[in-house]
């Protein structure tokens, strides 16, 4: 049997499945029933600094997709209530507690404060939130445009630092949206001594609008809407790519989270250099079935392929990535491999690719590919809902 | 009936459904397709100077939802030309010339855009996603800095284009790190007639866990970063749609995961006066063209809108920054006891990791009031419409 436990900026993990910062981690109810269905960790909701009202003072509401959703609002924790939460979760569970806080906009100080208060609380390990805007842009009258300190890489680095200085524990770097394709965001992390990184963070949506209401929010509670938060299996591929990309890029160890529905998601989040991976979305629209699945899914594979642990998946995709300018295309011609399949079908490959192809193409029953019209492009390949079409390197 | 037409930055569209820029309208069989489909107008596959980047044809992994690309083979100078010149002759609706110059020089912009003019187009769309190589990251693997993350270049190309040519320009945008509204604003500064926005967003379609994590894509051995495209990248579109109508002044061209009429709809009311169709007819052939130029009309006449110019930013009013939002407390309740009575149970299943408030007495769930936050999930979850969320 596997040993999934993973080492990660020094905290010992009994799996890499992280539940991530949202309300799922708000209160002492939910945090047992995830150390109950088999979390590695937990990370907190975000716990502020801030002294005085704290922003999106209200509970979320959500919209939902097919296998995505979008959310606005999530209320943040007071920092008494956020060291009483880890207080309980301490006394109540073994798995590893992360805080996920912010203090008051770029004020060190603060960051610094309430990062040695979550330590004393009993935090195993902190993530820092870089999303709460820190400034808007000068001359910028419309509104619409705050600047994060997430992207502000000067005045990250220097908060950083602070908290760096004031705890022992290990302090670990949430990504803000986007800020993970943003090199002196990265930069700074690196520079200012944090020990770990999280991405990709939600990205930004609009929920969508009633078309049969002039135009009106989706949103039940709202008459009038702001962006919103988008997250779910639409997140995944973007989030795939930045988890290499950074763990191509930094020495730092990587908590990978975005779109994380399944535990093949999280296999591929290892193989891509993740030492942890964050499930959220999943837990919301599936329940905590996701969670045990995930860990279960991950557990059965590592033993199917004869792996021990997780260290020997972790990183192992990364050789298969490579910069725009060393990729070798091998020219790919589609052909019909199975007769016998291809004459129950229906002819998804020549309705879906009628925009798009000019090699195929239907005599009788039996759709046709005429090579020297195949780009290799493989969507035929995957629209074929019998397998009949295989793409050959020529 | 309603009268889809549409003026666009000065050309009249027959319908505001036009067909963006990509391997779909690199040759003029494929071009007549989707005027025959209904497309109101064509944006040419990518036509630039040599060398010609991306030299290979397209490679796609079809994902459940969205698909990844990579490659795509833009058109030389000489071919994009000949295909305009054939789309001239043989389509009757307007073409539209996606084109870029050398890097961020103007002078090869302009140059270019005077040769396409020349040729035929109806209008330009300079693809400010232009590799500047000299601005490349030293990152590995973060590859390229284009035109678009730089509102000085982009503004320095955008004139140069306009003094060259009479006939409108659209600035392309990318959402590739940057907030585009400082970019559209250099558009519109230095003259260009509207904005095309989104483009495809980074991604990777994910690796083969059963081979060590090679590349799904059949045609390499290794992957960089590819092009996400479809219905997920919808809802971050529609955002940057609002964001730019609420921002710029010139009118906009909405792009990027648009896949069913609805969708049009949307980006129309988001304040888009044309919409770009692009991975729906990949995935779903010449019908789904077809169906969004339909469903459009249809919606228009059921609603009563004489011309889509009546649905054009309607939404907008209800878009308003973070300060200004009023958000009213919900509660959930099963409001037919009838229809809850059939059911399996998913609203308690699916939010048994985020709900307090849930509980299943015999066979009938109830809400415990002081414990619902209003989130609308098991709203979301029920299947027979049995809950609804109520304003407290």
């Amino acid at each position: 049997m596997a040993d999934l436990s993973v080492e990660f900026a020094g905290v010992v993990f009994k799996n890499p499945v992280l539940i991530a910062c949202s309300s799922l981690g708000n209160h002492i109810t939910k945090l047992r029933r995830l150390a109950e269905a088999g979390a590695g960790g937990v990370i907190t909701k975000l716990i502020s600094g801030v002294r005085g009202p704290i922003f999106a003072g209200h509970d979320f509401q959500a919209v939902v997709f097919d296998d995505s959703w979008s959310v606005f609002g999530d209320q943040r924790l007071g920092l008494e209530q956020g060291m009483e939460l880890i207080k309980e979760a301490k006394k109540e569970f073994e798995i590893p507690v992360i805080a996920n806080f912010a203090g008051e906009k770029d004020n060190e100080d603060n960051w610094a404060e309430t990062a040695v208060a979550l330590q004393e609380a009993g935090a195993d390990m902190l993530e820092m939130d870089t999303h709460p805007p820190v400034f808007k842009p000068e001359g910028d009258a419309s509104g619409f445009r705050v600047i994060s300190l997430g992207h502000a890489p000067t005045l990250l680095g220097k908060v950083v630092k602070a908290v760096k200085q004031a705890v022992d524990i290990p302090v670990m770097v949430k990504l803000d949206t986007k800020a993970a394709d943003n090199m002196a965001v990265v930069e700074a992390c690196v520079q200012s001594g944090a020990d770990a990184i999280s991405l990709i963070n939600a990205m930004r949506c609009l929920a969508g609008i009633d078309i049969t209401k002039g135009g009106r929010p989706l949103y039940l509670g709202l008459d009038k809407q702001y962006f919103s938060a988008y997250m779910g299996a639409a997140l995944n591929p973007v989030a795939l790519l930045y988890t290499a990309l950074l763990a191509k890029s930094v020495d730092l160890p990587l908590s990978s989270g975005g779109g994380v529905m399944s535990w093949e998601n999280a296999v591929q989040r290892l193989m891509l250099g993740a030492t942890t991976v964050q499930l959220c979305s999943a837990l919301y629209l599936h329940g905590l079935e996701a969670l045990t699945d995930c860990v279960r899914g991950i557990e059965s594979y590592l033993n199917e392929y004869g792996y021990d642990d997780c260290s020997e998946i972790i990183g192992q995709a990364l050789e298969h990535i490579v910069p725009m300018e060393q990729l070798v295309f091998h020219d790919l011609k589609a052909v019909i491999v199975d007769e016998e399949k291809c004459l129950d079908c229906e002819g998804p490959c020549i309705k879906r690719t009628s925009a798009t192809c000019l090699a195929l193409t239907r005599e009788d029953s039996i759709p046709s590919i005429n090579l020297d019209q195949c780009t290799g492009c493989s969507l035929c390949y995957w629209f074929c809902p019998y397998e009949a079409i295989e793409m050959e390197r020529e | 009936m309603a009268d889809l037409g549409v003026e666009f930055a000065g050309v009249v569209f027959k319908n505001p459904v036009l067909i963006a820029s990509s391997s779909l309208t690199n040759n003029v069989r494929q071009l007549k397709r989707l005027e025959e489909a209904g497309a109101g107008g064509v944006v040419t596959k990518h036509t630039c100077t040599t060398p010609v980047l991306n030299p290979t044809d397209f490679r796609a992994v079809v994902l459940d939802n969205g698909w990844c690309v990579q490659g795509d083979r833009r058109l030389s100078f000489e071919e994009g030309k000949e295909l305009i010149r054939q789309a001239k002759s043989e389509l009757s609706i307007p073409v539209i010339a996606n084109f870029a110059g050398i890097s961020a020089d103007e002078d090869s912009w302009a140059e270019n855009a005077k040769a396409l003019q020349e040729a035929g187009a109806d209008m330009l769309e300079m693809d400010l996603a232009n590799p500047v190589p000299e601005m490349a990251s030293p990152a590995p693997g973060y590859g390229a800095f284009f035109v678009a993350q730089d509102a000085s270049l982009t503004g320095k190309v955008t004139r140069a284009v306009k003094q060259a040519v009479d006939i409108p320009v659209i600035g392309k945008l990318l959402i590739k790190g940057v907030n585009p509204v400082p970019i559209a604003k250099a558009c519109q500064e230095n003259g260009a007639d509207a904005i095309t926005a989104i483009n495809a967003v980074y991604g990777l379609p994910g690796v083969d866990i059963r081979q060590g994590g090679k590349p799904l894509y059949l045609g390499f051995d290794k992957q960089p970063v590819s092009n996400y495209m479809g219905s997920p990248i919808n809802p971050m579109a529609m955002w940057y749609t609002a964001l730019l109508a609420k921002t710029v002044d010139i009118p906009l061209s909405s792009s990027g995961g648009i896949s069913t009429w609805e969708n049009v709809v949307e980006r129309l009311m988001l304040g888009a006066t044309t919409v770009q169709l692009c991975s729906a007819a990949y995935l779903d052939g010449l019908e789904a063209i077809t169906q969004s130029v339909t469903g459009l009309e249809k919606y228009l006449d059921e609603y009563g809108y004489g011309t889509p110019s009546e649905i054009i930013g309607q939404a907008l009013e209800y878009i308003v920054p973070r300060e200004q939002l009023v958000i009213y407390p919900l509660e959930a309740r099963i409001v037919d006891h009838e229809k809850c009575l059939d059911c399996e149970g998913p609203c308690i299943e699916r939010s048994n990791a985020t709900c307090l408030a849930l509980s299943r007495e015999e066979r009938v769930p109830s809400i415990d009031s002081d414990l619902c936050t209003g989130c609308c999930l098991c709203y979301y979850f029920c299947p027979e419409g049995a809950i609804e969320m109520r304003r407290k």
